[in-house]
């Protein structure tokens, strides 16, 4: 078909349909107007709406339109005069096929941004747009695609008008029993985003099975010659293919099945119930007091965002005022340290809806209470400069509090896969590491109290020792360190980051339906590997090593064997932990720690004796009991007096001693730390 | 003789006990002007809808100027020029719209001649088709049928509801062209006086049947009636081949025969009839007895 051609189609359909449109867009932004008006402050509701109106209504008015498009097309006989032309009428109904697809996702995109442009801030938290993200553009996209394409196939194999008007109710009633699905999935958040998925796709199989059945009746069952040869095999071959996902399915649940039973034996926690205690009430529940906590903090970081910023890019430098009410005066400052005071008292605490969406908002809260111990750590040297020696040790007390009670939160998704490897990576991860807290904060609060006790004991100046040494918050934490520490505890697979967008989405998809057979497989080849890692984590890494390097050898065996797929979905699914050598990575993380606290030991001997000790060895029993080893190497750490400062180091994963060049500029991966004198 | 339209055995069963088109074997010869004459319900839509692809055909072969519609449809209309039986358009767009919308669907598009038959049928370039009359309407759809110069033009019962007036503003249009340029013309219609006013040749469809399939002349040179009187009553065992109809009132009997020859008229005489007259028909009249003859027959 020629450009012309297609360009006077495309004329057609906009002069037919633009009216139409009009009034769609113009329904939607009224609608997503109305909802943020009607919504208030109520974020559940509104987060309700937001779905209604992202996906429910725009398909509902697509579905509508679109069939009354093709109907009116074809009842009023047009379709004669546009199939009695010179042109293939599968072009002509591709054309207004796509016309349609395309302005419901402008629709959808109008609606979005309609939204997104005036709904206050709040009410569209990160994890409900990850969430949304999913919901929109896997369930919304490919519905309307195959609602528009399946009527467009009835209409043009069967050829007849009368067709579309069977398929109209059908398409209306099942776009109907769809938002009545999804609103039962979603509002009383009684189903999962993955059952939600596999409604789309059911809805998606008889949306296909009704083209397929008008598609034999109309020409496959008279039709002859080669065409039905083919449509024939195409109906064998899905008939077929729906057979073996069948057998394969139940063959890869009993080994899931087989599979589970023996972690159970081996006493791993395999679900959201064990891993996290059944819900606690709200008025034990820290985490109410938590999220409130966070959104305080949103609002103070928002008023103070450039300062807060300035300061934290040149440490050392004097605190600005406007810095110092944000912590101590701002009427906010006051209320969260409150509720954070409060909350680290209380013993229970769940993040209900975070886990509840575990993989789209878990990081959240890692985020929130590395923003929360921030502004601690910002309070407490206000306070100091303030001589208000008091309330800044109440405060980092507060701090290590909470950075305590986040230690081992199993950071995962709500998956099963998730279940898998939280619970593989906690039951790893305390074995090996004092703390397997992910929010970048790593206080052991025995090194604290120890600290405080010399501190006391020698009568120093509490105020300089909590200002230059203590985690929270100060440079210490935020030195080239604690990021170090920060990414390697995101590379455990605590933290989330890379499931959420474009692979969050793949990941949606692969927990549906088709893919059934391969998660299980997965889940239970991860599950017989992850076994083995599991027993090898009871020795330390550097005995553990070789025996490591061979699991992981055979784990590669294995993809390339086919018993794990290689491909996207596995990489963000379970074997990632596996390939990426999660107990080399414990090591490492564990090593950091460990130089951490003979670093912060090191530190505390300096207050008390003015200098660095010349050996590590000087600061046991006294202000260590024991010295930490590596437990990449199982040696002591490598340690120099440098001008008045130190460097402290080990030799990290590849175990070569890379003369401390560890730097941004230098992919050296030795653990160093430097003094910040 | 070369034909433009040649369907053999050409059937359309819409159900087993419904069969629109029967063993259909047509010939359209080319260059000329063929009008399809059938009462409604007779077959002629459903067999112009085969022959341009619209409809898919049950059993039998079609081809048209040589090619098979189902299996190529954009080459066929190409080259055909169609006018559906109460054609619907694109009532939104304006006489000058539609015109652009259809050009980009023919290689052969005639800008000159569509300026020509804009003039010829006095159509308004700007108005919108839903405000067009009912001829005007049809004459536009017959200039997007002619305006890529087809060889072969397919008017399916162009007149149906409209009426007088606008049958005759059509027909002339119709007529007009057909005397402008040499093509095949294949008109169906159920109104003879139309069918006698352009047509070279004639088909008569009934039942899905062909009854009939002759040039214009030769129909009407072979199909007679022939008058007999008797002094009594009329012999009820005259048995001569091609008799297609058979009237008696009173000692008159009227006969209508087809491939009337003289030597028929001298068999009669064995029945002993007063006199023998042989009268010519009009096309309605044989019309009106080869149909009626069949659903006698039935």
């Amino acid at each position: 078909m020629s450009a012309a051609a297609i360009r006077a189609l495309i004329w057609k359909e906009w002069r037919e349909q633009r009216l139409a449109l009009t009034l769609r867009a113009l329904l939607i932004i009224g609608w997503s107007i109305t909802l943020v008006i009607i919504c208030g402050h109520n974020i559940q509701l509104a987060g309700v709406l937001i779905i209604l109106s992202l996906t429910v209504m725009p398909l509902i008015i697509a579905a509508i339109s679109g069939v009354l498009s093709f109907a009116t097309e074809t009842v009023h006989g047009r379709w004669m005069f546009l199939s009695s032309r010179a042109l293939a009428v599968g072009n002509a109904f591709g054309i207004k096929y796509l016309f349609g697809f395309l302005s419901s996702v402008l629709l959808c995109l109008i609606s979005w941004s309609t939204i997104i442009t005036l709904m206050p801030d709040q009410h569209i938290p990160d994890g409900w747009s990850a969430y949304l993200n999913i919901v929109w553009i896997g369930g919304y996209l490919f519905l309307v695609a195959f609602i528009y394409a399946s009527t467009v196939m009835s209409i043009m194999l069967a050829g007849r008008a009368i067709i579309a008007l069977m398929l109209a109710p059908f398409i209306i009633v099942f776009t109907i029993i769809l938002t009545i699905l999804a609103l039962i999935a979603v509002i009383p958040f009684m189903l999962s985003y993955k059952a939600l998925f596999c409604i789309y796709m059911l809805m998606l199989a008889l949306s296909l099975t009704m083209s397929g059945a008008t598609l034999w009746k109309r020409d496959i069952s008279k039709g002859s010659g080669k065409g039905r040869t083919l449509l024939t095999l195409a109906g064998v071959i899905i008939i077929v293919s729906i057979l073996l996902h069948t057998v394969s399915t139940v063959y890869t649940s009993l080994k899931l099945k087989n599979a589970v039973a023996e972690a159970r034996a081996e006493g791993l926690k395999l679900s959201i119930a064990e891993i996290i205690p059944s819900p606690v009430p709200e008025a034990e529940n820290a985490a109410v007091l938590y999220n409130e906590a966070f959104a305080l903090q949103s609002k103070l970081y928002s008023r103070y965002k450039q300062t807060w910023r300035k300061y934290h890019q040149y440490p050392g430098e004097t605190m600005p005022n406007k810095l110092k009410v944000m912590q101590i005066e701002d009427k906010d400052a006051i209320k969260l340290f409150n509720l954070l005071e409060k909350a680290v008292a209380m013993k229970k605490c769940r993040f209900a809806d975070d886990y509840w969406l575990g993989l789209f908002r878990n990081d959240r809260v890692t985020d929130n209470v590395w923003h929360v111990s921030r502004f601690l750590g910002k309070r407490t040297l206000a306070l100091i400069e303030e001589g208000r020696k008091d309330e800044a040790l109440k405060t980092v007390e507060v701090g290590l509090k909470l950075g305590a009670s986040m230690d081992n939160h199993p950071s995962i998704s709500n998956i099963y896969c998730g279940y898998i490897k939280a619970s593989i990576c906690n039951s790893i991860i305390p074995r090996h590491g004092k703390t397997g807290m992910l929010s970048g904060f790593i206080v052991d609060m025995d090194d604290f109290h120890r600290i405080s006790s010399i501190v006391k004991r020698r009568g120093n100046d509490v105020a300089s020792i909590l200002k230059n040494e203590i985690a929270i918050g100060n440079d210490l934490c935020f030195g080239e360190l604690s990021t170090y520490i920060y990414n390697r505890g995101n590379r455990l697979g605590f933290n989330s980051y890379r499931l959420r967008d474009g692979p969050g989405i793949l990941m949606a998809i692969y927990y549906t339906y088709p893919l059934r057979p391969i998660l299980l497989n997965d889940n239970a080849s991860f599950l017989q590997l992850g076994m083995q890692l599991l027993k090898l984590s009871n020795q330390p890494f550097y005995k553990a090593r070789n025996a490591i390097e061979n699991l992981n050898e055979k784990l590669d065996n294995n993809l390339h064997n086919g018993n794990v797929l290689r491909c996207p979905f596995t990489i963000i699914g379970g074997t990632y932990i596996l390939n990426s050598n999660i107990y080399q990575e414990a090591a490492e993380y564990e090593s950091v720690l460990e130089s951490l606290r003979v670093g912060m030991a090191l530190k505390a001997y300096r207050h008390s004796y003015g200098n660095y000790p010349m050996t590590l060895d000087t600061l046991t029993p006294d202000i260590l009991p024991y010295l930490p080893t590596d437990p990449l190497t199982g040696e002591s750490y490598y340690y120099h007096r440098q001008d008045q400062g130190f460097i402290l180091y080990g030799l990290g994963p590849n175990l070569r001693d890379e003369r401390r060049k560890y730097g941004k500029d230098n992919p050296c991966d030795d653990i160093v730390w430097r003094s910040v004198d | 003789m070369q034909y433009a339209i040649e369907t053999s055995n050409l059937t359309k069963r819409y159900s087993r006990h419904k069969t629109a088109v029967d063993n259909l074997n047509l010939v359209v010869p080319a260059g000329s002007v063929y009008v399809l004459l059938g009462c409604n319900g007779a077959g002629k839509t459903t067999t112009i809808r085969m022959l341009m692809g619209l409809l898919r055909k049950s059993a039998g072969d079609i081809a048209v100027l040589g090619l098979d519609p189902d299996k190529e449809p954009v080459a066929l209309k190409r080259r055909v020029g169609f006018v559906a039986d109460n054609q619907k358009m694109y009532d939104w767009m304006t006489v000058r719209e539609i015109i652009g919308f259809c050009r980009p669907f023919y290689p052969t598009w005639d800008d000159n001649l569509v300026s020509e038959l804009v003039d010829l049928f006095g159509l308004p370039a700007g108005s919108r088709l839903r405000d067009l009359s009912r001829g005007m309407y049809g004459k536009v759809a017959l200039l997007l049928g002619l305006a890529h110069r087809p060889e072969l033009l397919i008017l399916d019962d162009p007149t149906s509801g409209l009426d007088p007036l606008a049958r005759r503003e059509f027909m002339e249009g119709v007529i007009g062209v057909i005397q402008q340029q040499e093509r095949t013309v294949f008109f169906s219609t159920h109104i003879v006086d139309e069918a006698e006013q352009v047509a070279d040749w004639i088909g008569i469809l009934d039942g899905g049947k062909l009854l009939l399939s002759q040039a214009l002349e030769e129909v009407k040179e072979n199909i007679k009636q022939i008058k007999l009187l008797f002094d009594a009553e009329p012999p009820s065992d005259i048995d001569l081949p091609g008799i297609v109809k058979r009237q008696s009132s009173g000692r008159e009997l009227l006969l209508t025969v087809r491939d009337y020859t003289p030597q028929l008229t001298e068999s009669l005489g064995r029945y002993n009839p007063r006199s023998v007259e042989v009268l010519d028909m009009c096309l309605e009249d044989i019309f009106v007895s080869l149909v009626s003859r069949k659903q006698v027959d039935r």
